[in-house]
């Protein structure tokens, strides 16, 4: 069962008077946008606030509609979002009130999707409605009230749906706004003073790595955290591992020498594809890690190749771990290490123009203790194959039909979703044959 | 916020929102030759070079650059006539509205990997798009320009 809750509960204070009101084509934007998800649902939750009665009367004779009061709207919008969730069971989609034009086919991708919590894209853009599976709401009613979707949306991973919609991106509020709200800059001198600022107000406080994603999943912090002159951003050679500073640009990447050996080459196999030269100056490897993108194309070899994390106050985590975790407490990314290990790699991404983002990856790392097996871009967050990488580090023979086997096992233990971009079935087939294709090389068959 | 930059060589100081992207602060102080185009780093017209780094200006918060040298055409202004020449000598050339930033990007490219092979050119632009011409004649000029000696 899927509910459609929508954020009904703010004052219009720009506007000074209920938005949701304003009548479009001869109804209110507030009932456009209950008409534009109650396909999708079996009933639509309306979050009043300020406006509850007003509210109340506008949408009356609406079938499976409930307007609900949420006592405490002034505390923000979270608050009307946990008030959504106490009153709905089963999934949802949430959409705020002034969002009234989102099409069809996004709540149908969105639906199509895999992860448990699921957000909208369009032209590199986050949109709404966020879809939340129950398991997830029940995490989100945990948080306090004072916090926000933000914070919560990085504390899990999230399945970025691409859709070819730009409704998703327009409230009625973005529509006047053209730069980022930020209340405070801070470039901070020491690390600690980054991490004080970062725990003092961990809801409002936002650390900037590169910047270059920024756009995409930011539109407004209490204070912007500039790292860029206490986190290094150099690659070096330290005994049997290779550092790269988290401020690392993705360029500098693509240049280094010191991955030209073993299986590091395909980290910067990977860097070179990452859209344009422009870009990858500000992209940086702490920014890729630390933002979780399922489209990342520097997350999967990073993987492959057993990359270890190194924070400012928990010290080292594995990338696999870290990517799997659901932590609150905010901590700075110094450092990411690779281990040099004698072996070989294979990266191949397949986009179908340079500057987009990959329809699937692999990534192939074989070294004398272990094989990896990575896929990316399923569209979710890249996945080890376990099951696969386990057949090939047990096999004495290994020859062509056996290689077959083991890409199959790779593709039926890792699921794959459908966007814009291709269908699940699509990516599976291809991915097949390039994880074959992989092995092959590696294996040198 | 006071930011102070070497915009092309001379020192000077922009008052910003700490929101401001490098884009918008640059056309508010009237250099239009930067221009605002897909806003998402993905079509190259707002490119400009941060100390020798191209990149897209559109997503590099201002407030962020104290103290860094930021070049624009009107930085490179012989370099840009002699590259403007051989796009126009090669017909690479049509509504002009993506010139500057390619102009900055050859410029770049030329000092990076003056030896640039037909693949490594394509490579390096491919962040720069053109609407107009298909790229061709824009490639031989850019190869003629790279071979200059002067």
């Amino acid at each position: 069962m899927v509910q459609g809750i929508i954020l009904a509960g703010g004052k219009s204070t720009r506007t000074g008077q209920n938005k949701l009101a304003l009548s479009f084509h001869g109804q209110s934007i507030l009932r456009h946008t209950i008409l534009s998800v109650a396909p999708f649902v079996h009933s639509v939750i309306v979050v009043a606030g300020h406006y509850y009665e007003d509210i109340k009367k506008d949408v009356e004779g609406m079938k499976h509609v409930h307007v609900v009061y949420n006592e405490m709207y002034e505390s923000g919008m979270f608050s009307s979002v946990q008030k959504g969730l106490r009153c709905s069971s089963g999934d949802v989609f949430i959409l705020p009130g002034d969002c009234p034009f989102v099409l069809p086919s996004t709540f149908t991708s969105l639906l199509n999707g895999t992860a448990p919590l699921r957000v909208p894209s369009c032209l590199n853009r986050f949109g709404h409605p966020m879809f939340m599976t129950e398991e997830l709401a029940k995490l989100c009613l945990q948080e306090p009230p004072t916090s926000n979707l933000r914070q919560f949306r990085q504390m899990h991973p999230v399945e970025i749906v691409e859709v070819m919609d730009e409704a998703i991106l327009h409230d009625m509020d973005t529509l006047e706004r053209s730069i980022m709200k930020i209340n405070e800059y801070l470039r901070v001198k020491t690390l600690e003073e980054a991490h004080h600022q970062m725990n003092q107000d961990p809801i409002g406080s936002y650390l900037i790595a590169g910047g270059a994603w920024t756009k995409l999943t930011i539109k407004e912090v209490k204070t912007l955290i500039d790292v860029q002159d206490v986190v290094k951003n150099h690659i070096e050679i330290k005994g049997h591992m290779v550092h790269l500073g988290a401020m690392t640009s993705l360029e500098q990447i693509v240049h280094s020498t010191l991955l030209d050996y073993h299986g590091l080459v395909i980290l910067k196999q990977a860097a070179s594809i990452v859209m344009a030269p422009g870009v990858r100056n500000l992209a940086t490897i702490g920014g890729s890690v630390m933002g979780k993108y399922a489209f990342s194309d520097i997350i999967p070899p990073l993987l492959a190749l057993h990359a270890i994390l190194v924070f400012h106050k928990r010290g080292n985590v594995w990338l696999q771990d870290f990517l799997q975790e659901q932590r609150k407490d905010q901590d700075i990314l110094l450092e990411v290490l690779l281990p040099i290990v004698p072996g070989v790699g294979y990266f191949h991404a397949m986009k179908k123009t340079a500057l987009d983002f990959s329809i699937i990856s692999v990534s192939i790392v074989k070294t004398n203790q272990r094989n990896t097996i990575v896929i990316g871009s399923r569209p979710s967050i890249a996945l080890r194959c376990l099951q696969a990488e386990q057949l090939l580090n047990e096999a004495d023979i290994v020859d062509e039909p056996f290689l077959e086997e083991v890409a199959n096992i790779a593709c039926s233990e890792v699921d794959f979703g459908t966007n814009v971009r291709a269908s699940a079935e699509y990516r599976k087939q291809i991915a097949k044959v390039y994880v074959l294709r992989g092995l092959k090389e590696v294996y040198g068959l | 916020m006071k930011v102070e930059l070497y915009l092309n060589q001379k020192k000077q100081v922009f008052d910003v929102d700490p929101g401001e992207y490098l884009l918008d602060t640059l056309r508010r102080y009237d250099i239009l030759s930067v221009k605002r185009g897909c806003e998402q780093t993905s079509c190259g017209v707002c490119s400009v070079l941060l100390d020798s780094d191209m990149i897209p200006s559109c997503s590099v918060l201002t407030v962020r650059l104290q103290g860094r040298h930021i070049t624009t055409v009107e930085g490179i202004e012989e370099e840009a006539a002699k590259i403007a020449s051989y796009f126009g000598q090669e017909g690479a050339d049509q509504c002009g509205f993506c010139n500057p930033a390619m102009a900055l990007a050859v410029y770049s490219l030329k000092h990076k990997n003056p030896q640039a092979t037909d693949l490594e050119i394509k490579e390096y632009l491919v962040g720069n798009l053109c609407r107009c011409t298909g790229y061709q004649s824009q490639h031989l000029a850019i190869k003629r320009y790279l071979e200059d000696p002067s």
